[in-house]
């Protein structure tokens, strides 16, 4: 094939280009409305718009620069550095918007995975390994004199291979450890973060505070109380906390030597004397729930890249047009 | 040293000063049919000059009642977006003034700072509750979340810059169309190099708080289109097919920009 016949690719990645453009288009409206993005048609978008670019650089490096006629009069098509400026910035502008939807391929099938905790709960970090966290604490951090939040931080303890240390996740400020990132997205307060608040004074005066979450059969089994303390069914759900908080009401069990010494229902702030030992029951607590994402994804090496060779073929394009409006060739 | 209360209180009257001085400088750019047609446009590029400054000092009003309090520029909300959108069209326009048939663009400038303002004062006298200075959300205070938003509304500015030649390149006589498509065309070129920027800014500071530099938003989707739309435009201009596409392809660009603006402040943009 001559290289006279093969005409310019212009039109075929305005074409391909606009093809993609209407696509992502209509992604965006419908995302506007539900979740595209989440389906494969995102990925079907990424695979034709890749698909595409790679026939149509292949087809550039087949063509050649395009030669211009430069100065009138002259019958003789040329090439000038800025018509090889032009040709390499198409080129590089085309390769890096290839290279970014493949890291956008690549983003789609890394590990972006949700992780709620509560505080005082410790969940597995990566199911392929041991590596677990312990939350202890959400804080919120105020700006000055004032009552909103500025950030929030985490007090977490990080449990990896016989190892275990303590560190802080916040907003804008996530965990690494090897290939993994933990980064705080949001707190509050969901369902099964409430419990009911039970404190019990011992004879010499000292308290001890016991928790009890819901829909647990749980009971108090302590050296320094003889008896066996164990509660009957008791659910809480959103209702009871909202829009005013219920009172909430448990029947507590004491055994004592597999006798049934006691069966009182306690409504808070009620408390039973059992005797010289007080249980009091304050209602309920709730604790803070934190919602972490965990991330092993390095796709955005490639995106960087990517948009690295983007900049560099418009800064290329751009200082051609610059050169031509001062160099007398017009516009 | 002006309090924050102060300096709140002193937007609304320089808004308007403001809104006049635009719309001033409008009118002396589109004299009447007169031997001193010059003059006139020189005392309103001079008004229009005024009326920057005007938007830098409302800028740093507006600096002094939430900067102070936050730690944070005033690039959040709404109607902060506003005032540095109408402070972007003026400063676009007057720096690239020196060339000479960008300077026939003027009023586009003037008009468009022009709306913006009265859009900030209207907000201001009917809706005060979205005009005072708020703290800005936690997942705002990554320290390129600035430097984005700044990027991002020049980059706004050149594009609005270059709908009105690429409009009136449709309306004008054949010999003339090059001229107006070519001014289109240099606005184009550094607005695309700073969106290019104010995305990149924009995926890291994702990546900062969610750990993913493309997050499936409508407000991304519409972004990226703009930014294709706007590189596409530049490469249709240079084919020989398709020029004719150039400016329709520019207003296009143009009409989504204002509705990934306006229209997608939804989910992880809804603080605006």
């Amino acid at each position: 094939m001559s290289r006279s016949k093969i005409s310019y690719p212009s039109e075929l990645w305005i074409c391909t280009i606009a093809a993609g453009l209407v696509l992502l288009l209509g992604l965006g409206i419908g995302s506007l409305f539900a979740g595209f993005f989440t389906s494969p048609v995102f990925c079907v978008w990424l695979g034709l718009l890749a698909a595409s670019l790679i026939g149509l650089i292949s087809y550039r490096v087949l063509a050649g620069p395009r030669k211009f006629l430069h100065s009138t009069g002259s019958k003789r098509k040329c090439l000038q550095w800025q018509d090889l400026t032009n040709y390499l910035g198409g080129g590089i502008v085309s390769l890096g918007i290839l290279t970014i939807c493949g890291a956008a391929a690549w983003s789609f099938f890394s590990r972006h995975q949700e992780m709620p905790v509560t505080e005082g709960e410790t969940r597995l970090v990566d199911p392929k390994s041991t590596d677990s966290l312990f939350l202890f604490r959400i804080a919120p951090v105020f700006f000055p004199g004032s009552a909103s939040a500025k950030t929030y931080q985490t007090l977490v303890k990080y449990f990896s291979n016989d190892e275990q240390k303590v560190d802080t996740i916040g907003i804008n400020d996530p965990l690494r450890t090897g290939s993994l990132k933990v980064y705080l997205v949001g707190q509050g307060i969901s369902e099964d973060s409430i419990y009911l608040y039970f404190t019990l004074r011992l004879p010499q005066g000292d308290t001890i505070r016991y928790e009890f979450p819901a829909e647990t059969a749980d009971y108090v089994d302590n050296p320094y109380f003889p008896f066996l303390i164990w509660l009957e069914d008791f659910t809480i759900d959103s209702t009871h906390i909202w829009p005013n908080p219920a009172v909430p009401e448990v029947t507590v069990n004491l055994r004592w030597r597999d006798m049934l010494v006691a069966s009182e229902r306690l409504r808070a702030p009620d408390s039973l004397l059992v005797g010289e030992y007080t249980l009091f029951f304050h209602g309920f607590l709730m604790r803070r729930t934190a919602n972490f994402i965990v991330v092993r994804d390095r796709s955005w090496i490639a995106a960087l890249a990517g948009a690295s060779l983007v900049f560099v073929g418009l800064a290329g394009g751009m200082v051609v047009r610059i050169s031509k409006d001062y160099g007398g060739r017009g516009a | 040293m002006l309090s924050p209360q102060t300096a709140f209180g002193m937007e609304r009257m320089v808004l308007a000063i403001l809104a006049s001085l635009y719309g001033l400088a409008f009118i002396f750019y589109s004299p009447p049919k007169t031997k001193r047609k010059r003059t006139f446009k020189l005392i309103g590029l001079g008004i229009h000059i005024l009326a920057l400054a005007g938007s830098s000092f409302l800028l740093v009003l507006r600096m002094i009642s939430t900067t102070l309090m936050t730690g944070h520029l005033p690039f959040v909300t709404g109607y902060e977006t506003l005032l540095l959108l109408g402070w972007c069209f003026s400063f676009v326009f007057l720096v690239t003034a020196w060339r000479k048939p960008a300077f026939g663009f003027g009023r586009a400038a003037a008009v468009l700072s022009w709306g913006t303002v009265l859009t900030a004062l209207i907000l201001h006298i009917v809706a005060l509750k979205l005009v005072i200075p708020r703290y800005p959300l936690p997942v705002l205070g990554s320290i390129v979340f600035e430097p984005h938003v700044i990027a991002g509304f020049l980059a706004y500015a050149c594009f609005a810059m270059a709908f009105f030649p690429a409009l009136t390149s449709l309306l004008v006589k054949k010999e003339t169309r090059p001229v107006h498509r070519a001014v289109a065309e240099f606005y184009i070129w550094p607005g695309i190099i700073l969106f290019t920027l104010a995305l990149a800014l924009g995926s890291y500071n994702s990546m900062r708080i969610w750990g993913a530099w493309w997050i499936p938003a409508s407000k991304m989707a519409f972004a990226v289109a703009t930014w294709g739309i706007f590189t596409l435009a530049l490469v249709s201009r240079r084919a020989k097919r398709t020029s004719g596409a150039f400016p329709w392809l520019v207003i296009l660009g143009f009409a989504v920009m204002i509705f990934t603006y306006v229209g997608t402040n939804k989910g992880l943009h809804d603080f605006m």
